[in-house]
């Protein structure tokens, strides 16, 4: 969505909350899995994304479009939200076996499929050891498939900065890898 | 060439999200740099095929656009309130006792200090 456009919405909604549906109904796939790729469930995936659209909706009259596109915000507020439930909690994340059955579900080779499993939940579990922003910038970069620009925006780093990140972010992935099949 | 391997990988990673990758042979650089681009591009390969997007249920996302909107009459001006649990009614119970433990303890040790320095009055003195 153009940034006017979406400028449009955001100043609907302020004047009226029933608007606030449509702005929900634009990024309520996104922000889920984001959190869910965080969490690796949806129980929490669900919980956590309740309170995200809850804050925005609350706050919404305080947000004013600087360069930070809607969505970085959102963003913004479901990262601190998945941060705050970690630290609450005190929980650990876990890799989702829905997530890896789900994978298989396309594979008709047993075999294959079962090594393939293996294999993304140890990879799953690498990205979980990983800290938060680096697993923020993958999740944002592969599975939201967003541009290095939008993710600067989001994280409040320029892209270039973010280019390196991910560099030293696969440096580190490969070497908690190794960690991993080493224990 | 380090220096250029960020922009190579950010690159890759986008002709990923693109669905087109191209061949990195063309790349100029010595075959020990280029071996490990190729074995980090390999890497996010498999990091974009496991963290495949996930879509919530269309019942979960109907439910939670309900409530939004049922919230919204009140306005998005409104203060937040957070639900506090309530407290249980154990706890409470347990509280009063602990309360009340430490009270009579308190009692009887001014009590016993009472009874301990009172003056005392001997039998044998006669007025």
């Amino acid at each position: 969505m153009e940034g006017e456009e979406e400028s449009v919405l955001i100043t609907r909604a302020k004047n009226d909350p029933l608007a606030f549906a449509e702005l929900y109904d634009l990024y309520v796939d996104r922000v889920y899995n984001y959190i869910y790729q965080r969490t690796g469930n949806h129980a929490d995936a669900e919980d956590l994304t309740a309170r995200t659209f809850l804050k925005a909706f609350l706050h919404l009259r305080s947000y004013t479009f600087r360069g930070i596109p809607f969505a970085a915000w959102l963003y913004r507020i479901a990262h601190n939200a998945v941060a705050n439930w970690y630290r609450d909690r005190h929980r650990h994340q876990i890799v989702s076996l829905d997530a890896v059955a789900e994978l298989s579900g396309d594979d008709e080779r047993p075999d294959d499929s079962t090594q393939d499993n293996e294999e993304k939940k140890a990879l799953l579990e690498a990205i979980q050891r990983l800290p938060a922003e680096r697993q923020q910038l993958l999740i944002l970069k592969f599975s939201e498939e967003l541009k290095n620009a939008d993710i600067a925006r989001i994280m409040g780093r320029t892209e270039g900065a973010i280019k390196s990140l991910y560099h030293r972010t696969l440096l580190a992935l490969r070497e908690e890898l190794h960690r991993g099949k080493g224990a | 060439m380090e220096n250029e391997d960020p922009e190579v990988l950010a690159a890759h990673a986008d002709q990923l999200n693109n669905g087109a990758v191209k061949e990195i042979r063309r790349l100029d650089m010595p075959d020990g740099d280029k071996a490990e681009l190729l074995c980090l591009m390999r890497l996010a390969e498999r990091v974009k095929h496991a963290l495949t997007p996930v879509n919530p249920s269309p019942a979960y996302k109907q439910k939670l656009r309900l409530e939004l909107l049922q919230m919204a009459p009140r306005g998005a001006g409104c203060d937040v309130v957070v639900a506090r649990p309530a407290p249980h009614r154990e706890m409470v119970i347990g509280a009063a006792i602990g309360s009340a433990v430490a009270l009579v303890g308190g009692v009887a040790y001014l009590i016993r200090s009472y009874m301990q320095h009172r003056p005392h009055h001997p039998d044998h003195v006669r007025s």
